[in-house]
Order: C-alpha cells, then structure tokens, then sequence
C-alpha cells in the first residue's frame, strides 16, 4: 500500500489526503444518518436538522475541494484505500489464493518475499 | 450458485463494521528496564448508534443529547428588525490585502453582508450595504489559476474580498440590495 504525496505540493497533497479522509467520514456519517432515520427513531425536526447539516457539510467540502484543485488528489487517495480494502478482503474471503501466491513466490525466488498471512502461518 | 462480491471500498467496509458492533481490549504495560511502572487497560467499543441502542447501551446518553439540542439549538443568526435574508451560500472571504482566506455561510440580508459561523453563533464579520461605495468583480490569481472575486469597497477604506462558486447571482443580488438602499 502506498499512498504517494507530490513532495513538489506537499500542501496540496496533504490537504488532500485531509479532505480525503473527512469525506470518508462524512460517507459513514450519511450511511449511519439513513439508518437512524429508516429506523424511524427521530422526530421530524430532527430528520431535518439533520438533513440540513449534512448537506452544509457537503456543500463546505466541495467548495474547499474545487477551490483548492483538490479533485483529483482525493479521488486518486480514496481509490487507493479502496483498492487496498478490496484486496485485504479479497485474500480473506479465498484461502486458496494465499497458496497460488505462495507457489508464485517460489518459483519467482526474488529473494524478496512479501509478508503474506500464509508466511506468518509456516514460521509458527 | 456462487457468490459474487462487487468491488469493496472502504466506506462500506467501516459501515459494516459499526453496524456489527467492534470490541477491542488490550492490556498494555510500559516498563523501564524490566520493570513495569505504568500499566493501561484498554476497553474500547464503537458501533452505530442504533447498534448501541439495540444491546442498551448510550440510551440515556442519546436521550439526553437530543433533548439538550432541541432546547439550544441555534439555526439561524439573530437578524435585526426588518432584516431579510436574501441569499445564503457557502464561501470564503479576506480582508483588505491579506493572504488568507476564511471559509464560512455568508448571508445576504436587505441591510447587510455577513459570515456567520454557526457552531459558535458568531457573526465573523459584517459589511452594512449603506456603508459599500463601490462593488466590482475582479479576477484574481489564487493557487496559481485565474477566478473571479467579488471586491467590495466600503467608505472606510476598506476592501472585503468574497469568493463563492456562483459569483455572478451573487454579484447580481448585492447590486440590486444595493440600489434598494
């Protein structure tokens, strides 16, 4: 996993990474908002309250965003984190791929072995 | 028939996890040369609300929470008599030539030009219309790339700096407000 800063625009790239994470929060915020409203346990105020904090918050961070030519910085970091999350469960959910990777490894003999959850079983 | 699995992201692999429940514990002993001086005992929780509410836990929390905002909460900065608001819109500003620029909700009311920030319910700054002797709209190097601002002139000398993403109606609006005075 790497996550590449521009050293050349280290501003721009950790504000970037910045609003990449506060956008991963604001999407588990919504996602838990939708589940407290379909669940039916807020008033109607609240619901709007809600609502309406929500989008002031979305419409804050795209204005920083846009603002700030920070489009593509975040894009390229939260596709990151989400490659990354995909192949962790990807390993997780097909044991056997631990095994194909193994054997490839072996044969590639790079000397260099990547620290696999299959590596960590053997060395017990 | 064998089950698919769509590209997973992040977000929904945290919203999964607060929709679960995670628990954590961990004992940690930090010592000195062999000899433990502080020792720490780690109990952490964190799930969606509504998944602590369904094993009991936060109720009064919640509860109590809800009702303290229900009575504090300010939505909206107090206004004057016969003050309007006519437009609102998230945007920064600066003052006369100085570098920064500060985000907030600025309001446009038929006497006023105003930031407003509303977790501390403080107005930021305020420009009064009768007081502006000249708005223009100039373009502006900001991050190296041109944009449009609005420059406001007010009879102290002052300058007042507002960018926004639809500078035009804003433009438009301040005029008009403007005139009305």
């Amino acid at each position: 996993m790497s996550i590449n800063i521009d050293e050349n625009n280290l501003k721009k790239g950790l504000l970037g990474l910045v609003v990449a994470l506060v956008e991963i929060i604001q999407d588990l915020l919504e996602k838990q908002a939708l589940l407290r409203i379909e669940n039916g346990s807020l008033s109607e105020e609240e619901v709007e309250r809600l609502g309406e904090a929500l989008f002031d918050l979305q419409e804050a961070l795209e204005a920083i965003k846009i603002d700030n030519e920070l489009e593509d910085c975040v894009y390229s970091v939260r596709e990151g984190l989400d490659k990354v999350v995909d192949q962790v469960i990807d390993k997780f959910l097909n044991p056997t791929r631990w095994i194909e990777e193994a054997d490839k490894n072996e044969r590639n003999n790079t000397g260099e072995l990547p620290i696999s959850l299959l590596n960590c079983e053997h060395s017990r | 028939m064998i089950p698919e699995r769509e590209g997973d992201s992040l977000v929904e692999l945290l919203d999964r996890l607060l929709n679960k429940g995670l628990v954590l514990n961990a004992d940690v002993l930090i010592s000195v040369g062999g000899i433990p001086l502080i020792g720490l005992s780690l109990r952490l929780l964190a799930a969606g609300i509504e998944t602590m509410l369904e094993y009991g836990l936060f109720e009064q929390f919640d509860k109590d929470t809800r009702a303290w905002e229900l009575e504090h909460r300010i939505n909206k900065p107090v206004l004057m008599s016969e003050e309007e608001v006519m437009l609102r819109f998230y945007g920064s500003y600066s003052h006369n030539q100085s570098k920064t620029w500060n985000y907030c909700f600025i309001y446009l009311t038929n006497r006023r030009i105003f930031g407003w920030n509303k977790s501390i319910n403080k107005i930021l700054y305020e420009v009064s219309l009768k007081n502006i002797l000249e708005i223009t709209v100039i373009t502006n190097i900001h991050e190296e790339k041109e944009r449009e601002e609005i420059c406001i002139k007010t009879n102290d000398d002052n300058f007042l700096y507002v960018h926004s993403q639809n500078i035009n109606e804003i433009y438009c609006k301040l005029i008009k407000e403007v005139h009305c005075i």
